[in-house]
């Protein structure tokens, strides 16, 4: 057996944490049962890798063996890579049957014709995904395993989630490769990026709970503004004030839990205004910034900025529109014509 | 409507009303309860408010105000300038001792945002007194609960022979020296 | 809001006395910064500092911290002072206490003066403590290793310098980098032979709008890095940070319009500098960010983090961010 296949073998189970090792060498499939039972799991993980290694000796594993057992773990942990949504269009009525055999090979044919050397593995899942691993070489150099690109393809949808290979220039020959094999016209990315890939299917598939309808059952209201103080000497003189804003954060994020999303990011370019009262020159040209936020679970802190006091509600439709227009990264410039207040993101 | 007045209404028998404005709930959520707690022989009735004006439409269920405090975060400008919105609120007969400034955070001066300079100069401005305390602190929430209900007591009239007023001259007095 | 022309930034009324910083020499310091230099002391030492020699102090994060006058402090003795920190470490390394170093690794203690780190001519000479470790197994043909390093300076620190009883030495910033295990080892070794007191010196947001205003007022070249304003959003179920970076070019044409007092930064200033922009951030995102916490503040001349950390980068400008830091340290052991 090689000895990078070998090497990268081991590092993969080092990256397993101790007590999912069995399961992942098991949905491998590569080593028997038999040998699986050989393997002492309650000594250190260095011992367990050393071990895997060895049963792999003993089968001559090769890299696209090794490859599969990346994907199972990438697919049971995709929050360790970070995802960016793209979009594929067709010009026009053509047939919408996928041949995944063709797709394959289509795929491959277009990535081996550039580069000779390149690792390509296909993994499929129940829910219609396919994983396609590719790691990256050059006509004359053998692909580095550990620069990997991931994509994961539903063929009934026109999205590609496509975690890139830190080798940024792997980028268009991956795109070209995926429009060809899937008879599409073209392909963009839709600026939408996040660890968390699932939360990126639910805003892309739109299945996340939209409960945006302004109306509401009555227990559900009053659900939600119970009263916070039993002691009827304390009176909160702002009540009212305090239900508009949940009513109208409601309205804005729904009742469900919201897609998990880690950051997004504006680039601004508006006008300076300032405010009456602060006596300062307006400035003619545009301001300049680039403002992000980020947070573990940013839609659900923003979600809360305006009950907490720290927001106005409705808090402004450049945050709150990121899961309807499924963008995380903005450009805003200032809207030309009548409505001063508002701003585009081109 | 809008301005809240000190002597529009009737004073109750043996009972007094505090508010407390300002932009941390939780904060004072906290105080209002800390001030339930203390041991006080009239109804008391503890207002609590974001900001000013208060809404119109509450106007005819609200007591007469005793006292009103306004509490400022050191750690929050923006507590601040809510505070210095709201007070344009407020009638003016109101400051001649029926409102107090209640500055929490002291002792967090490695997460001040506000300059204190401009925190006193409200007090001068508006010739009230400034309280400092930390309100997260449990036992000088209680101090504090014990300072208000005090200053509420006499400006509710039950303390004879004090008036809101001079005890407001006293305390700031002390307060320059 | 009064517009009456302030030099002191803070000099409140903290539970009576206590002052968040002191006043005068705060201003004075911002005449240094303001653009133009026209303040009321003139340009100095900052154009004199050889920027070769101070060079290695760039683009380092530093830990903060104040340090008491020391006692019985001298110049002269840098070479013993050396060699008594060293033995120190040794014999605590012996006890098994503080620090994890490889057995067979040798710990050399150098003893410096930085003289051209002065901002006036009371300030005592800036004294840098270096350890670099060397293989015992080979000390000869072995490199040195820098592992730590520190450094104590006064940049016109005269309100303490010009207090202090005799046989006092005022260095009363101190200035790490490295493992925080040398600092307790090497502080208390300071504590013991000088009787002085270190402590972490954070950098409290009102300050570090200080400094977003004065580093975004400075002149620097073209391509320069942008003012990043970094806001933590206190009291969410999911912590929330903002990063609010303003172009070099757009954010000192703004404060060009903001600053009016020539030679001098007032408080007003600085609050309506960090007003326009919240509430131009304010209309964007219907977000107060004037309710966070601003937590960091990075430009092209330093970036500071409240924790108390530093990292210079110009070295034109490292005399008139030591005076501004140095005039914080005094206040917290004053």
């Amino acid at each position: 057996m090689d000895e990078t296949v070998a090497e990268y073998i081991r590092r993969t189970v080092l990256k397993i944490p101790r007590d999912e090792i069995k399961s992942m060498l098991q949905t491998w499939g590569f080593l028997s049962e038999t040998q699986l039972q050989t393997l002492n799991f309650h000594q250190t993980k260095d011992n367990i890798s050393q071990d895997v290694v060895q049963l792999c000796e003993d089968n001559s594993a090769d890299i696209k063996q090794a490859a599969v057992l990346d994907i199972i773990y990438n697919h049971i942990y995709p929050n360790k890579r970070i995802w960016s949504v793209y979009q594929m269009n067709k010009t026009g009525e053509e047939t919408d049957f996928f041949d995944l055999t063709d797709f394959k090979k289509k795929f491959k044919r277009r990535l081996q014709s550039a580069l000779k050397n390149v690792t390509i593995n296909f993994r499929e899942y129940e829910d219609n995904a396919i994983w396609i691993r590719i790691a990256w070489g050059t006509p004359y150099k053998k692909p580095n395993q550990y620069k990997t690109s991931y994509v994961v393809y539903h063929s009934q949808t026109p999205y590609v989630f496509i975690s890139a290979s830190v080798l940024r220039s792997t980028l268009p020959l991956l795109c070209q490769a995926l429009v060809v094999a899937s008879n599409y016209h073209d392909i963009r990315e839709m600026e939408l990026r996040s660890h968390c890939l699932n939360s990126l299917k639910d805003i892309a598939f739109k299945r996340y709970s939209q409960t945006f309808q302004t109306y509401y059952p009555r227990p559900l209201q009053e659900r939600n503004v119970a009263p916070e103080n039993v002691d009827l000497r304390i009176i909160q003189e702002n009540r009212s004030e305090k239900e508009r804003i949940q009513r109208v954060n409601r309205e804005v994020f729904g009742d469900g839990p919201q897609p998990k999303l880690e950051f997004a990011q504006y680039k601004l370019e508006t006008m300076f205004k300032s405010n009456p009262k602060m006596d300062v020159l307006d400035i003619k040209e545009p301001f300049r910034c680039l403002v992000k936020f980020s947070s573990p679970h940013l839609l659900e802190s923003l979600k809360s900025l305006a009950p907490a006091g720290l927001a106005d509600a409705p808090l402004s439709p450049l945050l709150t529109c990121i899961p309807q227009k499924a963008r995380n990264y903005f450009k805003i410039r200032e809207r030309k014509g009548f409505f001063p207040g508002s701003f585009v993101s081109p | 409507m809008a301005v809240v007045r000190p002597f529009d209404k009737l004073p109750a028998l043996n009972s007094a009303a505090v508010l407390l404005v300002g932009s941390d709930e939780s904060l004072q959520q906290k105080l209002a309860e800390a001030i339930l707690k203390e041991k006080k022989n009239f109804k008391i009735s503890i207002h609590l408010a974001t900001s000013l004006p208060l809404p119109s439409e509450r106007d005819h269920l609200r007591p007469r105000i005793d006292l009103i405090a306004f509490m400022i975060d050191i750690k929050s400008k923006y507590s601040l300038k809510n505070v210095e919105a709201s007070l344009a609120h407020v009638d003016a007969s109101f400051f001649l001792g029926k409102v107090c400034f209640l500055v929490t955070g002291v002792g967090r001066v490695n997460y001040c945002s506000v300059e204190m300079n401009a925190i006193w100069k409200l007090g001068e401005v508006y010739c009230s007194p400034v309280l400092y305390c930390e309100l997260e602190l449990e036992g000088i929430r209680v101090a504090t609960a014990q300072r208000l209900l005090r200053m509420l007591q006499i400006c509710a009239g039950h303390i004879p022979g004090v008036s809101a007023l001079s005890f407001g001259l006293l305390m700031r007095n002390s307060a320059d020296e | 809001m009064e517009s009456e022309a302030r030099t002191l930034p803070s000099a409140g009324r903290l539970s009576g006395a206590a002052r968040l910083s002191r006043g005068p020499l705060f201003g004075r310091a911002h005449g240094r910064f303001g653009p133009g230099s026209g303040g009321p002391l003139p340009p100095c030492s900052q154009e004199n500092a050889d920027p070769q020699k101070t060079a290695f102090l760039l683009r380092k994060q530093w830990a903060l911290y104040s340090v008491t006058p020391l006692y019985k402090f001298s110049s002269g003795k840098l070479r013993e002072y050396a060699r008594l920190l060293g033995a120190f470490i040794a014999a605590e390394r012996h006890k098994g206490l503080a620090v994890q170093v490889g057995v067979d690794l040798d710990i050399q203690v150098t003893f410096s003066s930085l003289p051209d780190l002065k901002g006036s001519e009371q300030d005592h000479a800036a004294m840098l403590v270096q350890l670099s470790s060397r293989s015992s197994v080979s000390p000869k043909n072995s490199e040195e290793k820098l592992m730590w390093s520190g450094w104590f300076c006064c940049v016109s620190g005269d309100d303490l310098s010009e207090n202090v009883p005799e046989d006092f030495t005022c260095l009363p910033l101190f200035l790490a980098n490295g493992a925080e295990s040398y600092v307790a080892i090497v502080g208390s070794w300071f504590q013991k032979t000088f009787d002085c007191r270190f402590r972490r010196l954070a950098i409290s947001p009102l300050n570090l709008t200080w400094m977003a205003a004065m580093w975004t007022g400075c002149k620097v070249e073209k391509n320069a890095s942008a003012t990043e304003l970094v806001f933590s959003v206190p009291c969410l179920p999911q912590p929330l940070d903002i990063s609010y970076a303003i172009h070099p070019e757009d954010a000192k044409a703004l404060w060009d319009t903001v600053q009016k007092t020539p030679g001098e930064i007032t408080q007003e200033e600085v609050d309506l500098f960090m007003d326009c922009l919240y509430s131009h951030f304010h209309r964007h995102f219907k977000i107060h960010l004037s309710a966070t916490k601003l937590v960091k503040v990075s430009t092209a001349i330093a970036s500071a983090h409240c924790d108390g950390i530093i990292k210079f980068l110009q070295s034109k400008y490292l005399i008139g961010v030591l005076m501004l830091l140095t005039e914080l340290a005094i206040s917290q052991i004053q």
